[in-house]
């Protein structure tokens, strides 16, 4: 079946609806929500814990929560969704007109023919083979997403005697999820010599339930023939190498992975985007537009957030600009400085106001972040501690865009440094 | 239980051996201890079709080689199984490896291996872009090809299903008496008796001797260990490329598999017993020697790694009626290239068996197609379109990595070899075997599983006893607050 439409949202995750829903109030029309699960909210369904919301809606409120707002809005203005439909090819036209494929048991073979896109596809973990984890594969080995869903979906235990590798989010609200089911957590190992969660839940899941973290410390070996055993942790040197001397044997019956997030950037692909190697995600503008044309994205698929919030104000920009249509805008390319491992956006077009979002390497602290052009500083803003964690904003005003004006763009350099 | 032939060993000989017998008016039937069939060897191996120049001339196994890979493309197009015709490349990096080539090459003639080629560096480049430039030429075999060993398993073993042959799964073998007119074989879940015996039992051969009261039949474990890459690189290498063996080992080889990912590997380890851990100096070593092959092999990438284990014994096959108890037939030291071999071993074997049964006929309704579940990733939109209107269940994915849809987990799970575990759906349509490796999908196959199996969602498991994915319901879940 062939539809035409202007706009297909790929994803009806808090991105995917938060873009159709500002499409929609920016005088867009004739949108769809393709969303391949058969329920809309995307990985937030599962996140049943407390915590979302306080930047958006000023007020605390747990996943499913979250998403359900977005649900009835999108419900109100009656923006068509197509869930348990899988988009698994697009294709893009000379005259600029796109084709999206999906499959559904609706309608089969699903073809809508569209204007603009907007990338919604959200993220996946990092699994035991991306990492490289040597011995044996018993089962009693999860994702800590999937153990998520186990428990809060299917009401299943994974384990009771468990280990967490990483201290991503996913796995520090793992380790408190399983110690109130009445696990015992033996530990939180972290290869990085700092966590990659947020403070709070380090307070709130870890010290709370006096669950150990145990820093610089991986699993080096994983134990167990039917059912996991045990696993082997080492610490490790300051080039992340396991020492040897350090090598103790830990029985569990379930080891949790929370080793990192991938922007699931397959589909994009089909397109020819160019991506950012850092991010795993487009290179996109300020306006969330992709190098094709009329392409945009946002969410964790655009690079992985620390907190959903972020995620509904980037989904914004993206459902505006593409209501907002029309030819993209000549841009300039924002270079990313180390320590400042990337920005989002990758350019700037410099017509408006904007935010630039960052994210640090490793720990900073009290140092200066500066925006140059060509060299010239155009704007400087001081921080007390940065953390890899915590994505960072910097605002560029109408102010800070006269100064950026006064180049030729076409041989402008942006970059963005940090200064300790 | 009384039956003519007992198949022991659900591996790829095992179920080409019952494939083969399952053209007779016999009563087969194959015994396998493990919960599905490929658990051994067959499951974890390069899953390379070898031309054959390797094997010494004369031996077994160059004479299975040379005609088992001539089978393997018309055998996996009635079957439905992934094969891909690559051709090999042994690549030299000095004057001596070039020297072993040209030896290879007229070991390659003689064993009967058809269009050996040695190609000069440039030649090589041509072929292969991303072979080492520091190779100094490579011999080609375009026979040589690629093919899922456990899909082939799976699909050998169904096919002598639908033919008759039962396949009992999860049941091993416990003793073995010799009778008068065959064996009285007791196993975990019974005795039965059988006629003639066939002994394809892997790792375990020399064990199963030993109970029917044959020959020792000396066994050695070699581990090999391997890293699987995504799809994505699947593309790197259009060829099996391997090193040209030397004083230091047989090197390891980097291909394409079946299926469209990278495969690097093996290692090779002597062990005392079955361990099928993979080791960190294993894989720094498969890799170390894979980028030497293959210098533009990533660093990252990796999905799974793997490892396999071979038994050896000595410098061939052990393939015949055993001298000391004639009814039981050894297919034992079926290392490689016995994946590339079992097709024609099991004619072989077939016709040893045969021998003691003068009265059996050809089956005149004999089906030697089976067709696999549709796969929906690499149908065209047409096919897809047909597929879900047929059922739609075709048009619900629950891999999103493979694309592989619930219609083709419960066609797999309807099979006439059905294994109701996560892994034996994954060796079947792929479920779970992408990039994020079952972290999205496993909770519905886990229902879909259940469902089909008429069992609890708790008692779904990853593989054989003991691997239940859940452990029990949440403590509050049937109280009141839920």
């Amino acid at each position: 079946m062939v539809k035409r439409v202007y706009t297909v949202v790929v994803g009806g995750g808090p991105a995917g609806l938060a873009a159709a829903i500002a499409f929609y109030d920016a005088g867009g029309t004739d949108v769809v929500v393709v969303e391949r699960d058969q329920h809309l909210g995307g990985i937030l369904q599962q996140c049943i814990h407390n915590g979302f919301g306080l930047q958006w809606f000023k007020e605390e409120l747990t996943g499913p929560e979250y998403a359900q707002r977005f649900i009835d809005e999108v419900e109100k203005r009656k923006i068509p969704c197509e869930t348990g439909t899988m988009v698994l090819d697009m294709r893009e036209r000379e005259d600029g007109t796109k084709s999206v494929y999906c499959l559904s048991p609706r309608y089969g073979v699903l073809e809508y023919q569209c204007r603009h896109i907007i990338l919604a596809m959200g993220c996946r973990e990092r699994v035991r083979g991306n990492i490289k984890i040597p011995g044996t594969r018993p089962a009693g080995i999860y994702s800590a997403g999937l153990a998520q869903r186990l428990v809060n979906l299917e009401g299943m235990m994974p384990g009771h005697e468990i280990v967490i590798l990483g201290s991503g989010d996913i796995g520090l609200i793992m380790a408190r999820r399983m110690h109130w089911e009445g696990a015992h957590v033996k530990m939180v190992c972290e290869l990085m010599p700092y966590s990659s969660g947020l403070p709070r839940n380090i307070t709130q899941c870890l010290e709370d339930n006096h669950i150990p973290l145990r820093l610089s410390t991986t699993v080096v070996e994983i134990h167990g023939k039917d059912r996991l055993e045990g696993v082997t942790i080492a610490a490790v040197d300051e080039n992340k190498k396991p020492i040897d001397a350090t090598r103790e044997y830990v029985p569990c019956d379930t080891l949790l992975l929370s080793v990192g997030l991938i922007p699931e950037n397959e589909l994009s692909k089909t397109l020819c985007i160019a991506m950012d190697p850092v991010t795993g995600g487009p290179v996109v503008s300020e306006y969330r537009e992709t190098s094709v044309s009329g392409v945009f994205a946002c969410g964790n698929v655009l690079h992985v957030h620390d907190i959903v919030d972020f995620v509904s104000t980037e989904s914004t920009i993206a459902g505006r600009a593409a209501a907002r249509g029309g030819k993209p805008l000549a841009s300039v390319p924002i270079q990313a400085a180390y320590p400042v491992r990337y920005t989002v956006p990758q350019r700037c077009s410099l017509s408006e106001p904007f935010t630039i979002y960052w994210r640090s390497a490793y720990p900073l602290e009290n140092g200066t972040v500066v925006l140059k052009i060509n060299g010239q500083t155009v704007l400087k803003q001081k921080f007390l501690r940065v953390v890899p964690a915590q994505m960072q904003e910097l605002f560029i005003t109408e102010k800070h865009l006269e100064t950026l004006r006064g180049y030729e763009l076409s041989d402008a350099q942006i970059s963005l440094e940090v200064e300790l | 239980m009384k039956y003519d032939i007992l198949i022991i060993g659900g591996g790829v000989t095992g179920a080409a051996i019952a494939r083969a017998l399952s053209r007779y008016s016999l009563s087969v039937t194959l015994l396998e201890a493990r919960e599905d069939l490929a658990r051994g060897a067959s499951g974890a191996n390069s899953g390379i079709v070898h031309a054959g120049y390797d094997p010494k001339p004369g031996s077994l196994m160059a004479r299975y080689n040379v005609k088992g890979c001539a089978m393997y493309p018309a055998l996996c197009h009635l079957l439905d199984v992934p094969y891909r015709n690559t051709g090999s490349l042994m690549l030299a990096f000095s004057k001596e490896q070039m020297q072993l080539l040209e030896k290879l090459y007229r070991r390659g003639r003689q064993n009967g291996v058809p269009n050996l080629e040695i190609l000069g560096a440039e030649s090589l480049r041509r072929k292969e872009p991303a072979a080492s430039g520091e190779a100094l030429g490579a011999l080609y075999a375009p026979t040589a090809g690629v093919v899922s060993p456990y899909e082939m398993t799976i699909a050998l073993a169904e096919n002598a299903a639908e033919n008759g042959v039962t396949v009992r799964l999860s049941e091993a073998v416990t003793a073995i008496t010799p009778r008068q007119d065959g064996f009285s074989v007791q196993t975990t879940k019974g005795e039965l008796t059988a006629a003639v015996l066939i002994n394809c039992a892997g790792a375990r051969a020399g064990q199963m001797s030993r109970m029917a009261g044959a020959e020792e039949i000396p066994m050695q474990l070699r581990r090999g260990e391997y890293t699987l890459y995504d799809r994505d690189l699947g593309h790197l290498v259009k060829h099996v490329i391997f090193q040209t063996p030397d004083a230091n080992g047989k090197g390891v080889l980097v291909t394409p598999t079946a299926e469209g990912n990278l495969l690097l590997g093996p290692s090779s380890e002597v062990l005392e017993e079955e361990n099928t851990a993979s080791t960190q100096p294993g894989q720094d070593f498969i890799y170390r020697l894979g980028k030497k092959s293959c210098p533009q092999l990533p660093a990252g990438g990796a999905i799974t790694s793997f490892a396999g284990i071979r038994a050896v014994s000595g410098s061939d096959f052990v393939i015949g009626p055993s001298k000391i108890q004639p009814r039981l037939i050894q297919v034992a030291g079926i290392c490689l290239p016995g994946l590339t071999s079992a097709p024609a071993i099991a004619e072989d074997v077939c016709d040893m068996a045969l021998a003691y049964f003068p009265q059996a006929a050809l089956k005149p309704d004999w089906k030697a197609e089976r067709k696999a579940a549709p796969c929906v990733r690499e149908a065209s939109w047409e096919e897809r379109e047909a597929l879900c209107a047929e059922d739609p269940d075709y048009g619900k994915i629950v891999c999103r990595c493979e694309t592989v849809t619930e219609g083709q987990i419960r066609r797999a799970l309807r099979s006439p070899v059905p294994v109701y575990t996560i892994d034996g759906v994954k060796r079947r349509c792929r479920a779970g075997m992408g990039r994020c490796q079952g972290s999205f999908c496993t909770p519905r196959v886990m229902q879909i599983i259940a469902e089909e199996a008429g069992i609890p969602l708790e008692a779904v498991r990853k593989a054989g006893p003991g691997t239940e994915i859940a452990q029990g319901a949440l403590k509050a879940k049937g109280g009141t607050a839920w």
